[in-house]
């Protein structure tokens, strides 16, 4: 096996490379958080999840200055009317009900049009559905700040202190989490005044359980590593190791968990207006509005099925970001 | 093992005891109770007080209402007068238990199914097809589900009982369906990671270097291995249930008692609120006591350490 | 001599998300019946990807770019799945790096070891479970029988990496790979299980291939060493010309890294640099930026193998005639001269 074609002789001088060029990397390192954004950019359910969420806020933003009628308006002459598109004569869109053009029967003005029809009071559909996800969504980003603030917080002491401490905190959390959380917040709110305030209350005193018990376990496990001790070792306080060294290694835990507290706070509020002790009557969220279309549901079905549709959306597409974030996050439990 | 569970027990009972005190403490802050009204005449209003023991010290109140509890006394409704709370809770306990169960069998069964083609056939169209389903099972409120079965299987195609609990099995299928949604959606979801994790593990690889086929080492080895865990989330999927019946027995007007819980705090009956709370508190504490006794005999790692200790 | 093995221009490609991997770059070897095969490198040189090809167990997004794999005259690359499992656990078998993790956790140990025996030939149950309870008791598992029915954590490393072994042999294939047998074993357990795999080998004359990346353990079991870098044989031999007559740089390196007794060195060598990416093999040799013997036409082309004696070859331009003779790492030279005395007193006799 021995080479045979002609070799120039001098290719045999000694070419020893220098050392800094034999530790020349071809492609540029990753970081961590560099990574996991590759990953997620590539999980199109998240990307196009993302997008829909800046789309609904958007929305629901801008319900603020501006919504195609008075949400709270009460017409008695427009009661029940189904959804008409302008003159757009597109079935299910037109204004007719069973061969019934609703519009004409009801003297409804020329020009006056409701996109997503109206309900028993009159009122638009579609301006009460953007109110609606503004309030669920406002509810949502209150709790997701309880979670982080009370969540992250109860997390860390726990786990960093360990022993009578975190034994006593665990128990706590366990006594709490041995009611369903869904009657923890009942009680909350028997007790408080129906309303917007009392439920965000109720929910930030359960959301945050889930969270703390995540951020403990990720803790202890942390506790242990070399960097903690070498922190340690240079004199370091337990605070400021806290916030330097425990929070950024802890933030792939926490961004997916708010993740998923978002829908799990969106569905209480939903859950709480649907049976009946939520919001009080007049307000719109996404609850009462689906608690609204149930009483209506055999005869205006589309009462339920849009504000069902945009609850839909909201959970699938926070849950698809969640599941999106977890695996780029923790590329084991995806692959 | 044996102390493991005494301990449990012991824990179990002093959680109840702080449930049942704390509720009873919220109650007592609450305003608005039946008696509030204020043209109730004062010779009435006394008489009412006394009946349901209202006009002692608080702290007797709490004595007997502790006394009652272990007894299985929680009082006498507000709202249906002279019934006791008892009752009206064991009166309405089947119809919830037996959706409980069913959503529980089905939820499980099919969900461990799923997930298992899905890490079986990971990143084909069948994986896809049930992480579809799995995510769909988590954001469709439970509600909104079966208000829309409701409507469509039952009102529009006449399939199946529109409502109530008068037509046997039959009327028990949607709520069932309605109510195995989210376990079904949250046993798949999990299955599927603990199978992918499972089927990339040593013991895998070298079954399959004995010569088992890819099917021969899921009935094998796989299953097990990844089921074992999936009995951990049922105590959260017990809370799933119970949440869920709340309002899946309002909208088919099931004779349950999370219908009647939900119809207690919209009329302020609170003596069955109480009841009913610490009732939902009792089972959820007991099913999350028996699945952790049922791991330790089912995972031979525990149940042999367990024996050693 | 019954050729259980041949290896022919095996090329294996890895799709991944950055592009792909040339994972073996076309690698050659054969081993006989009843001989150990060490094949040496470092981690991502490509060992174990090539055993995974002799199992069939290669994964989904690996593709064979060339080359045949025959075990006892069949090729192996183009049997059907059904065939494959007929072969895996029947003809050829695996020894698993780590004790602690391959076997399941769940099963009870007779059962394990039982299960080849009901999956290739007719054994009734109960027949297997005897079977099994005389194979552990072969490896070394003591009170066997009363043990069939323990489970994998109940054992020690070194146990649990016996019962792999009674895994293996228990339908006495013709081929068994270990890979990386004794890697996450201590020391003392190490020597034993190298030598139960010796005492197998004369017992059932099976054929074993043993990947490592220590040659320290090698020494004490092979008949042959072949030593892979970045995809590729880089050289081979029979054990004493890899240990006494090496001739490409990096079996110096590995042979340098290695602890001895006798050394006189005070400080542990490590070769220099890492191992290429194989997203893209450098042009030449892949060996050359860590090469310390480096010469022009190492940067310009890759080295064909230089043959040194019938058994012996290594892929190192330093073997070219045109070569300069350079002067090995002292260590290198006092192993030379124990093989020239050797090979002197060869030639006495």
């Amino acid at each position: 096996m021995a080479a045979s074609k002609h070799i120039a002789p001098d290719a045999f001088k000694l070419a020893h490379v220098a050392a800094t060029e034999k530790e020349y990397i071809a492609a540029p390192a990753l970081t961590f958080s560099q990574d996991a954004m590759r990953r997620l950019k590539q999980n199109k359910a998240a990307v196009i999840s993302f997008w829909l969420l800046v789309i609904i806020f958007a929305a629901a933003l801008l319900s603020l200055v501006i919504t195609p009628h008075d949400p709270n308006a009460q017409n008695l002459n427009y009661t029940y009317l189904p959804p008409k598109w302008g003159d757009l004569n597109i079935p299910f869109f037109n204004g007719h009900e069973n061969g019934i053009d609703m519009y004409a029967r009801n003297q409804v003005p020329k020009g006056t049009y409701f996109l997503l029809g109206t309900d028993y009071l009159g009122r638009d559909l579609l301006s009460r559905i953007l109110v609606g996800t503004r309030i669920s969504l406002f509810i949502a980003v209150i709790a997701t700040l309880f979670d982080l603030v009370v969540g992250v917080g109860y997390g860390i002491i726990s786990g960093w202190n360990g022993g009578w401490i975190d034994t006593l905190m665990q128990r706590v959390i366990e006594i709490i989490s041995s009611v369903p959380n869904l009657v923890v917040v009942i009680l909350m709110l028997l007790v408080f005044k129906p309303g917007l305030k009392s439920i965000i209350v109720a929910i930030a005193v359960t959301s945050w359980i889930t969270m703390a018990r995540l951020i403990r376990a990720q803790t202890l496990k942390l506790k242990d590593q070399e960097f903690v001790l070498a922190a340690k070792t240079l004199g370091e306080s337990s605070f400021q190791i806290a916030l330097k060294h425990l929070v950024p290694n802890l933030s792939s835990t926490i961004i997916i968990q708010t993740m998923f507290t978002i829908p799990t706070a969106i569905f209480f509020e939903a859950f709480l207006s649907y049976i009946g002790i939520g919001l009080p009557a007049p307000t719109a969220s996404l609850g009462t509005l689906l608690n609204d279309g149930q009483k209506a549901l055999q005869t205006q079905p589309y009462l339920l099925i849009y504000p069902a549709i945009v609850i839909v959306v909201l959970m699938l597409a926070f849950n698809l970001l969640a599941d999106g974030l977890r695996d780029a996050f923790d590329p084991r439990s995806a692959h | 093992m044996i102390k493991y569970i005494l301990r449990r027990v012991g824990f179990l009972i002093l959680t109840l005891f702080l449930v049942a005190s704390i509720t009873f403490f919220l109650m007592k802050l609450l305003p608005g109770t039946p008696f509030n009204n204020p043209k109730l005449p004062a010779d009435q209003l006394a008489q009412l007080k006394a009946q349901y023991g209202l006009d002692k010290p608080v702290w007797q109140q709490y004595l007997n209402y502790l006394w009652g509890a272990v007894h299985g006394d929680f009082g006498t409704s507000y709202q249906f007068t002279g019934q006791k709370v008892s009752y009206l809770i064991s009166s309405r306990l089947g119809p919830s238990l037996q959706l409980g169960a069913q959503a529980m069998v089905v939820g499980t069964l099919l969900g461990i199914l799923l997930g298992a083609l899905a890490a079986i056939r990971k990143n084909t169209w069948v994986d896809a097809v049930a992480t579809i389903f799995a995510i769909l099972g988590r954001s469709i409120p439970n509600f909104v589900f079966a208000a829309l079965l409701q409507y469509f299987v039952a009102f529009k195609w006449g399939v199946l009982p529109v409502a109530l609990w008068e037509d046997g099995f039959s009327s028990s299928v949607l709520p069932t369906i309605a109510l195995a949604m989210a376990p079904l959606a949250n046993t798949a979801r999990f299955m599927r990671t603990e199978m992918v994790d499972v089927l990339s593990s040593d013991y895998i690889e070298l079954a399959r270097s004995k010569g088992d086929s890819q099917w021969q080492v899921v009935a094998r080895h796989a299953l097990r291995n990844s089921m074992i865990p999936v009995v951990t989330i049922i105590g959260p999927m017990a809370v799933d249930l119970m949440i869920g019946s709340m309002v899946v027995e309002n909208i088919f007007a099931i004779p349950g008692i999370g219908e009647q819980f939900v119809k207690s705090i919209t009329t302020n009956d609170y003596p069955v609120i109480m009841g009913l709370t610490i009732m939902y508190c009792f089972m959820l504490t007991v099913v999350i006591l028996i699945v952790d006794i049922l791991y330790g005999f089912i995972d031979p790692r525990i149940r042999l350490s367990g024996e050693a200790n | 001599m019954e050729r259980i093995l041949e290896v022919k221009d095996l090329a294996i490609d890895f799709a991944t998300y950055a592009g792909t991997v040339h994972a073996i770059r076309h690698v050659d070897f054969h081993l006989d019946k009843g001989e150990t095969l060490a094949i040496v490198g470092e981690s991502g040189s490509g060992k174990s990807v090539t055993m995974r090809t002799v199992m069939g167990l290669l994964a989904n997004n690996a593709r064979v770019v060339s080359g045949s794999v025959k075990l006892a005259g069949e090729d192996i690359l183009h049997k059907s799945e059904k065939a494959l499992n007929q072969m895996r656990g029947n003809e050829v078998a695996m020894i698993f790096q780590d004790p602690m993790t391959s076997l399941d956790p769940t099963m009870p140990i007779g059962k394990q070891v039982a299960e080849p025996l009901l999956l290739h030939t007719k054994a009734t149950r109960a027949h297997a479970m005897k079977e099994a309870a005389r194979v552990l008791a072969l490896v070394g598992i003591p009170d066997a029988q009363a043990r069939l029915k323990d489970y994998p954590h109940q054992f020690s490393g070194g146990q649990r990496q016996r019962i792999v072994i009674a895994i293996a042999i228990i339908n006495h294939p013709k081929l068994l790979i270990a890979d990386e047998p004794t890697t996450a074993l201590d020391v003392t357990v190490q020597a034993q299980i190298v030598h139960l795999l010796k005492d197998i080998q004369a017992k059932l004359d099976t054929a074993i291939i043993f990947i490592t990346h220590d040659l320290g353990v090698v020494a004490g079991i092979a008949d042959r060493v072949a030593v892979m870098y970045a995809g590729k044989i880089i050289e081979y031999g029979t054990v004493d010309e890899i240990f006494y007559n090496p001739m490409h740089p990096y079996t110096w390196g590995l042979l340098e890294a290695m602890p001895t007794l006798s050394a006189t060195r005070k400080r542990l060598f490590a070769i220099p640099g890492t191992p290429p990416d194989l997203l893209t093999p450098p042009q030449g040799d892949a060996f050359a930026p860590r090469n310390p013997y480096a010469m022009k036409i190492d940067q310009e082309q890759e080295p064909p193998f230089f043959a040194v004696s019938k058994t012996h070859a290594a892929a190192t331009w330093l073997l070219h005639p045109d070569a300069p003779a350079v002067d090995p790492p002292a260590e290198i030279k006092r192993r030379k001269q124990i093989w020239a005395q050797k090979e002197g007193n060869h030639d006495y006799r």
